[in-house]
């Protein structure tokens, strides 16, 4: 199978005893928009880890189960052969470059030298990724120089550049303001309408609302919720695994209550079905 | 701004001659300075010609304000620690030049001292020629095609990289603590336990971050056996590849001088 397979996988960090993913068993198929919710701690980010070969290859710590990418499985592969088919992106995007390419261009060309692509190809799908994200303009630039959510964009396009067939985003849009998180999110989705799978944590559940296909919720290392965001980002459950509604869920609620909604109508989970819910008294 | 100026290393931004050259050919010629210090005869005249043949350099290649800046930083504490110690120390200390009660400086002791002192200014500023002028990108770069080693060539290079990077983090947490009331001011011992509130989240964060870099590194393939391109392109020609020869070709006589003779 194409896309990311997870059996029974379990997963403790060097040192502890407390496993930071219980059991977790998913399928996410090629081309598929999934976001990954939970409270801190919840194992968002090992997860993350877990699909890009991070975990266990670089943190070690004992792993049972079996997670497999585009029908291989990651234990028999190295970290840098599983990049090829799988892109990361961590929170913080200061950590993320490499610090020694002095301009965002070369920055972006890395992955691609090491790749072993042609040079003349590399000029040119490096132009194509900045057009892409919007750095264009910066490309001469020192990375260092750039804004956190540029940083991030820059973190991103360096991932796009090597062509993954998925994309794994842990907390992209953290520093960024909500134009920024808006531009990552459309470009996240042009990118899955190519083909590329994405699979995000991210704890802005509004544009989870509005961009997801698919919504996983982990509680204390474990799988409590997976299906379409409409059902479960209006589940009465995310309360309880210490997740808020979308405020407009919380204003769709209150309306109910009042009986302002439609009677039948599902909570909504954006502004525009929200304001459409809504029934005169 | 310049496009380079906030880059997060030592290297100062510039198109001399010194900037133009090849960085093998820079770390030739630390090597034959080095070598040619403490290994050729004669002392103090040979030294003060290689002093000057590298403060002309900074000189030339427009870096000298901001060399001299480190320079006495670097060498004033080894000056006032280095003088006293060899001075009273020295096993070969007999001729006494200053005696005030209990303390008692010898001229032997001194002038190794001065000497010693005098070595590593020359090796200080000829290091200072190739950090101020060499891109950590150009020398990595360089090393990774000729050694064939990534891995090897970031070793080498990131000390040029940590050091500016730490040296800002100090400046952050410094602030961050003296905003919650941390004295770093003040007499020596107030310094010194101001020093733990800097030192532990320095340290700490420090490790996170290369964690963390080395992590995106391998997710860039870094350390892939693939054989790798290079766009950047570091200017090299036959000329400086003789200079190079010939630096590595003295350095070996000069060794090789000193061990036969």
């Amino acid at each position: 199978m194409s896309g990311i397979e997870i059996e029974r996988l379990t997963y403790h960090y060097p040192g502890t005893d407390n496993a930071s993913l219980k059991d977790v068993s998913l399928k996410i198929p090629r081309g598929e928009f999934a976001a990954i919710i939970g409270a801190n701690n919840s194992g968002k980010s090992t997860l993350c880890c877990a699909i890009s070969g991070i975990v266990p290859h670089l943190y070690h710590g004992r792993m049972h189960g079996i997670v497999r990418v585009n029908g291989t499985d990651i234990s028999v592969m190295s970290v840098s052969e599983i990049a090829r088919d799988v892109g990361m992106v961590m929170p913080i995007p200061g950590n993320q470059l490499s610090g020694f390419h002095y301009t965002v261009f070369e920055e972006v060309a890395f992955g691609l030298e090491n790749k072993g692509m042609q040079r003349d190809k590399i000029i040119e799908r490096v132009k194509q990724v900045l057009l892409m994200t919007g750095l264009e303009d910066l490309a001469e630039r020192s990375p260092y120089q750039l804004s956190g959510g540029q940083q991030q964009r820059l973190v991103l396009a360096a991932s796009i550049a090597l062509e993954p067939s998925i994309l794994v985003l842990d907390e992209p849009t953290a520093l960024l303001d909500p134009m920024g998180t808006t531009e990552v999110f459309t470009l996240l989705q042009r990118l899955n309408r190519q083909g590329t799978t994405i699979v995000i944590a991210e704890h802005r559940l509004e544009f989870i609302a509005e961009y997801a296909d698919r919504v996983i919720a982990l509680y204390n290392g474990k799988k409590v919720l997976d299906g379409i965001p409409q059902d479960i980002l209006t589940s009465s459950v995310l309360k309880k695994i210490g997740l808020e509604w979308t405020r407009y869920t919380q204003v769709a609620v209150l309306a109910r209550e009042r009986g302002l909604w439609a009677a039948g109508k599902p909570l909504s989970t954006s502004f525009f079905d929200t304001v459409n819910g809504m029934v005169k008294k | 701004m310049h496009p380079r100026a906030s880059y997060p290393t030592l290297f100062i931004p510039g198109d001399s001659w010194l900037h133009r050259i090849h960085p093998f050919n820079k770390l030739c010629y630390i090597l034959l300075t080095g070598v040619s210090a403490y290994l050729l005869p004669g002392e103090w005249l040979k030294d003060i010609v290689l002093l000057l043949i590298n403060l002309g350099f900074l000189l030339s290649a427009g870096i000298f304000k901001s060399a001299w800046k480190l320079i006495w930083k670097t060498m004033l504490p080894l000056v006032l620690f280095m003088i006293p110690i060899h001075g009273i120390l020295y096993p070969g200390n007999h001729t006494l030049l200053i005696s005030l009660q209990w303390f008692h400086l010898y001229r032997e002791g001194l002038l190794f001292a001065c000497n010693t002192l005098l070595h590593l200014l020359i090796l200080l500023v000829a290091s200072l020629l190739f950090v101020f002028t060499t891109l950590p990108a150009d020398l990595i770069s360089t090393i990774s095609q000729t050694a064939g080693s990534p891995v090897l060539a970031y070793l080498i290079g990131s000390p040029l990289l940590l050091l500016p990077a730490m040296r800002e983090r100090i400046v952050t947490i410094q602030s961050a603590q003296q905003s919650r009331g941390l004295d770093t001011q003040g007499n020596f011992l107030k310094r010194c336990y101001g020093l733990f509130p800097l030192l532990i989240p320095l340290v700490l964060g420090s490790l996170i971050e290369i964690e963390q870099r080395s992590v995106a590194l391998e997710l860039r393939g870094f350390k892939s056996e693939h054989p790798k391109t290079f766009v950047r392109k570091v200017s090299d020609s036959r000329l400086q590849k003789r200079v190079r020869q010939l630096m590595l070709v003295l350095t070996i006589c000069i060794i090789g001088y000193r061990v036969v003779g």
